[in-house]
């Protein structure tokens, strides 16, 4: 678990090699948005899933280049069940 | 507004001044501690045997002192005599040349032996243009004193110097070893003396052995030339032994006096050539056989070194400068090996390529030069073999692609080219497996471009036993593979990029075949191979990891010797 954006990006640097990325867009230091683009922007981490979970709509949230996003309050089997197909269990 | 940084060049500008200026101290400095490191082996073997430091020292340094003073005696009347019948070989080879007829380059030899001859002829003043000269003063008494004797003294208070410093040098060498030790740094006093001591036995090793092979080579030389008939046969093997230490154009050097002074006496051309093929061929032997079996491989400096080594020293200090080189050269390359403070001169000076196989390969690929990078690989190959020679520079290429493109030193467009670049030297090298096996292997790339480039080299080097299935997004290959249900699938990944889209193949893959044979092969690349990478791997569904090339191809080799005995089994 990383507190923000930049902690996550610290974790990562430091060789940890997730199967899936949980993020929210609201965090301080490094917002969700700026979170992605880093990740999406180096080729060692372009091929690790994202999902965030928001609080806004998809109009609010803008643009993301992410394979799934989930509004809160989120329907918890729908979202496990996208976490599993993206991680092939 | 940026600034020149001239502080290395004012460095090196520096300690060329103060070598210059300081050559009346610094030669006969450097000469002791020549001759200390040469005579250090022979006085610790006396020490070993019993003997005190005093009696070990009189004993090395006196031994050494009778050589040179016998070896020299000899040298100075066979040099004097030589002065006396210069002008006599002169006129020979004069007449000789003259027979030869008006050729240029032979007309100015002949001309330039003219010259030799009349300045070392005993009645040359007669033939030589006179010119008026008024005398203005008598020299006073202690000027013509020393005057006549200051060529005697100087080389006497010289060498004097020189044995005293050797004496305190070697007498005083474990204190000198601390000191600089000191200097090094107090913080881990172990390991530096250990380094210390060990540069400074290799150098004496070094400079002693070498010292030997090239007073063997006058030696087999003087009495090779006596044979010949030459006479000075002494004095050209000693200078012959000396410019050995100049490499290359050393033995090419000494052989010009004796083949002229063969050219003057004989008649023929027997001798001449006889001279020159005996250097040529001595100087083959102990570079080619001598050297390697008694040094080792090689001394580990560089031949082009060492000549700028000699072309910079002979400019500094002159002819001591010329023999001193090889010598100083030699120091700081072993210092720079074995001293992490000098370790830039070990680069400098070594003869160790300055990159290393597989970075050397891929700088050759970034900077599109192809066709070098072809013939790396191809070397390669001709010393090992196909996946041997993918293993050591195709991946680590791809490899390092990855890296400098994470880190940003490339932008993304080069690493792609690059990755395509090295898709193209590998279809040089080796073309794609044409042979077919009943039951191949089902091959995907797990993800990235790289990826689908190590599936190429996989496939080549399983010669017809891996199918390389086309690209596709990570989900729609799984349902490409689900639909053939192969019996084995080999998954080509080179991480970082793409170890998640592995794991998510195999966890499919184990789900959807679960009596599919899954080998990964999760190549590293320049790094050491991940434990726990490959334990993620077996725990997502992976039957097999392997982690190179070479043992890619047993793994296919395995299975495909499995697949024929289930089908003869199948069959019966």
């Amino acid at each position: 678990m990383a507190e923000n954006g930049a902690a996550a990006i610290t974790v990562l640097e430091g060789g940890f090699d997730p199967d899936l990325i949980l993020t929210d867009l609201m965090m301080p230091v490094m917002s969700g948005w700026d979170f992605c683009k880093t990740l999406k922007g180096r080729a060692a981490w372009r091929s690790i899933p994202v999902v965030v979970l928001c609080g806004m709509t998809p109009d609010q949230r803008g643009k993301l280049q992410v394979e799934g996003a989930f509004e809160k309050p989120t329907h918890l089997p729908t979202l496990f069940g996208r976490i599993a197909e993206l991680c092939g269990v | 507004m940026r600034r020149l940084n001239v502080g290395p060049v004012a460095e090196v500008a520096l300690v060329i001044a103060i070598v210059a200026i300081g050559k009346p101290v610094w030669i006969p400095v450097t000469l002791a501690f020549y001759f200390a490191f040469i005579l250090t082996p022979p006085s610790d073997a006396l020490e070993r045997r019993g003997a005190s430091r005093l009696v070990s020292l009189l004993v090395v340094v006196g031994a050494a002192m009778t050589l040179f003073l016998v070896l020299s005696s000899i040298l100075v009347s066979q040099a004097a005599d030589l002065a006396t019948q210069l002008h006599t070989y002169s006129a020979q080879i004069n007449q000789k040349l003259a027979r030869l007829g008006g050729i240029g380059l032979v007309e100015n030899f002949r001309r330039a032996m003219d010259q030799l001859g009349a300045a070392f002829a005993p009645d040359s003043e007669a033939s030589l243009p006179t010119t008026a000269v008024r005398i203005a003063e008598t020299p006073r008494l202690w000027q013509r004193l020393e005057e006549a004797v200051r060529p005697i003294l100087e080389p006497i208070a010289m060498s004097g110097l020189v044995l005293v410093l050797t004496l305190f040098v070697l007498g005083r060498r474990e204190d000198l070893r601390a000191r600089m030790i000191r200097l090094a740094g107090p913080q881990n006093v172990t390991v530096t003396t250990r380094t210390m001591d060990e540069a400074v036995r290799r150098i004496s090793h070094l400079l002693l052995t070498q010292v030997w092979i090239n007073a063997a080579f006058g030696a087999v030389l003087a009495v090779a030339l006596h044979l010949i008939g030459i006479p000075y046969g002494l004095l050209w093997g000693f200078i012959a032994g000396l410019l050995r230490f100049v490499p290359m154009l050393g033995a090419a050097i000494a052989v010009l006096l004796p083949s002229l002074i063969a050219f003057a006496i004989f008649p023929g051309w027997r001798e001449t050539a006889c001279t020159v093929v005996l250097f040529v061929f001595a100087d083959i032997v102990v570079a080619n056989f001598v050297e390697p079996l008694v040094l080792g491989r090689r001394t580990g400096v560089s031949s082009l070194a060492l000549l700028i080594s000699a072309v910079f020293w002979t400019w500094m200090w002159g002819p001591v400068g010329l023999v001193l080189a090889t010598p100083l050269t030699v120091c700081a390359a072993v210092m720079g090996r074995n001293v992490p403070q000098l370790a830039f001169l070990t680069v400098l000076l070594g003869d160790e390529p300055g990159l290393n196989a597989e970075v050397n390969f891929y700088q050759r690929v970034l900077a599109q030069a192809l066709r070098d990078a072809e013939r790396i690989g191809r070397a390669e190959i001709s010393k090992s073999s196909l996946a041997s020679a993918l293993d050591a520079l195709l991946v680590p290429a791809l490899a390092l692609a990855g890296r400098d493109q994470n880190q940003q030193a490339i932008d993304d467009a080069t690493a792609e080219r690059v990755v395509g670049d090295v898709g193209k030297v590998l279809a040089a090298l080796a073309p794609p497996a044409s042979a077919k096996v009943a039951h191949p292997v089902l091959g995907l790339a797990a993800e990235t471009r790289s990826d689908a480039v190590l599936l190429q080299m996989l496939a080549m080097v399983g010669g017809g036993r891996v199918e390389a299935q086309p690209p596709a997004e990570r989900a729609a290959a799984v349902d490409a593979v689900v639909r053939r249900a192969p019996k084995a699938v080999i998954i080509a990944s080179l991480p970082p990029a793409g170890s998640a889209s592995t794991r998510y193949l195999c966890r499919r893959l184990r789900a959807q075949l679960p009596g599919c044979h899954v080998v990964v092969l999760l190549h590293r690349g320049v790094d050491a191979p991940s434990s726990e990478a490959a334990a993620r791997l077996r725990e997502a569904g992976a039957t097999e990891v392997v982690l190179t090339l070479g043992e890619a191809q047993k793994a296919l080799a395995a299975l495909s010797l499995q697949a024929a005995e289930a089908g003869v089994s199948g069959a019966a």
